[in-house]
């Protein structure tokens, strides 16, 4: 049978129309329930919708109370301060053979140090009356090369190589050497977390912080526990953590913005409190709290909450330090130091400048005698 | 049946309001109900499927675009329902003898033949040469493109051919 024969038979085959009328009633209440139905789940819808709004809203308020009460403090802006300039004389002295971190031992008249070598650390001290260098045994493993921190507190020296920590008896010289385990918080997977910071706030309990991580760790001397605490905001473990009038203050960074953040530990709740509009990458505390942000040096009173620029001439990247009575703002610049001696106390600022002809990597600045400050220079670039 | 233009105005205002959905399902309530019934063995699923089909549309109504009449629309809805019932098993109407039809054994085998066919194969036999609809609406109905509308016809063709002859 060919295509056209098929079609034309096909053709003649019919279909019976079938009247709609006698069904008409039942298709229509068939029609309206499934109409009721998408009514009533439209409404179940937008209930549902006003139900969730209303708990978004009521979390987004909790949220915002929580934070802005409990996290963040709000700081006001408050008059600049225009200190009385003065110039005064430092004596610079080059000290060779001394690696990077170190910390100056007043009583001892001794420079703490730590030399890395080979992706190994130790502890080292430099006798300024003898002139000589001491290394005290054992090495650290230290892959990452990192240079870790190191604090003097009480008969301790405490020192941060790698993902070692070593606590040196200053009169023995005797170290003991503690290894960290792996990082609880981390920002991401890596095979170390050297340590970047270490703040001791009495003899047995050291605040610690680490690269690429989202926590403070507190190591208890005496019994070698360590406990971490995740920082609440997203903010990396801090680049520096100080203590004045009983409170402990940190700088660091906010991961999700990248921006720097300061504000103040509270050791009791484990959490932090941000100083809102206060962007500072340095901290120092001397009577007060101050803060280095865009090359201008800030006071900042945390009862109050009011921030107040000091009007300093800084030039280029600054290294903020102080002691007891004074602020020091040391910078570098076309083979230039520069020191700005703050006396917030009277208000007073003395400044200092001086040419550096073939200087060593690492310096001790002289007020007559007495030795204010030792650095190391490549923390000036 | 609703002439063209008066289908397009009203289903413009059935958009804004949708108490005139109620003139395009009076409307078209019994060609859709024929096309069903032609397919479905039982009142009660017929009935079932034309409703479901009024409803979708009324529940889709602001996404119709006017790329064919409303009436192809509203049977295309009515096949995908009644391809997703013969999914579930659902055995559909056999084309049965009507009065008016020649009376012989060979349009019995043809019937029989038709019957025999895949879905949709079956589907454009019937819209294009029993129910005398256009290969436009065939198309849009069976939702394929013109190309393959007439190689899906050949299709058909072919296999109803080797159906009457195996039978014959």
């Amino acid at each position: 049978m060919d295509d056209k024969k098929l079609i034309e038979k096909i053709k003649k085959l019919k279909q019976e129309d079938i009247d709609v009328t006698p069904y008409e009633s039942e298709i229509r209440v068939r029609f309206n329930k499934l109409m009721e139905k998408e009514k009533i789940r439209k409404t179940n819808l937008k209930r549902l919708a006003i139900v969730f709004a209303s708990i978004t809203l009521v979390f987004m308020i909790t949220l915002h109370f929580i934070i802005g009460e409990s996290f963040v403090l709000e700081f006001k802006e408050g008059k600049e301060i225009i200190p009385e300039e003065k110039a005064f004389s430092l004596s610079i002295e080059s000290v060779p053979d001394v690696g990077s971190p170190l910390t100056y031992d007043k009583e001892l008249n001794v420079i703490w140090f730590v030399e890395n070598k080979n992706g190994r650390s130790i502890v080292c001290y430099y006798d300024l009356a003898k002139k000589t260098v001491n290394a005290l045994l054992p090495y650290s493993n230290n892959p990452s090369g990192t240079d870790g921190d190191i604090k003097i507190f009480g008969k301790n020296v405490y020192v941060g190589l790698g993902d070692c920590f070593e606590i040196v008896n200053r009169f023995s010289r005797e170290p003991s050497i503690v290894e960290l385990g792996d990082e609880r918080f981390p920002i991401r997977k890596e095979a170390f977390f050297p340590i970047k910071n270490i703040l001791p706030i009495t003899d047995d309990l050291i605040l610690i912080s680490r690269v690429y991580s989202s926590s403070i760790s507190t190591f208890n001397s005496y019994s070698l526990k360590i406990n971490e605490w995740q920082l609440p905001m997203r903010i990396l473990s801090p680049d520096k953590m100080i203590k004045g009038n009983d409170k402990i203050f940190f700088a660091s960074e906010d991961i999700n913005k990248g921006n720097s953040v300061i504000g103040e530990i509270s050791l009791s709740e484990k959490t932090i409190k941000v100083y809102r509009n206060i962007n500072a990458s340095q901290i120092a505390f001397s009577q007060s709290l101050f803060a280095v942000s865009n090359n201008d040096l800030y006071k900042i009173d945390p009862e109050m909450r009011v921030y107040q620029k000091i009007k300093l001439k800084m030039i280029g990247a600054s290294c903020l330090m102080a002691d007891n009575k004074f602020i020091y703002i040391v910078s570098l610049s076309n083979g230039e130091i520069f020191v700005n001696k703050y006396d917030s106390q009277n208000n007073m600022v003395y400044t200092f400048s001086q040419k550096l002809k073939e200087i060593g990597e690492t310096v001790i600045l002289k007020e007559g005698e007495d030795i204010v400050l030792v650095l190391n220079i490549s923390a000036l670039y | 049946m609703l002439l063209k233009d008066e289908e397009r105005k009203i289903i413009n205002e059935a958009k804004v309001d949708p108490l005139k959905f109620d003139l395009i399902y009076r409307g078209y309530l019994q060609e859709v109900f024929n096309f069903v019934r032609m397919r479905v063995r039982d009142v009660n699923t017929a009935e079932d499927i034309t409703a479901e089909v009024f409803f979708k549309a009324f529940k889709h109504l602001k996404s119709f675009r006017f790329e064919a009449s409303f009436l192809t629309y509203l049977l295309r809805i009515a096949l995908n329902e009644l391809f997703s019932l013969y999914r579930k098993k659902y055995k559909f109407q056999t084309i049965k003898e009507v009065s008016g039809e020649p009376d012989s054994d060979d349009f019995n085998e043809l019937r029989v033949a038709i019957n025999k066919l895949p879905q949709k194969e079956r589907e454009i036999i019937m819209m294009y040469f029993i129910e005398n609809r256009s290969m436009d609406e065939v198309r849009f109905i069976l939702n394929i493109s013109k190309t393959s509308s007439y190689r899906l016809l050949k299709k058909a063709l072919d296999m109803l051919k080797r159906e009457v002859e195996k039978d014959g």
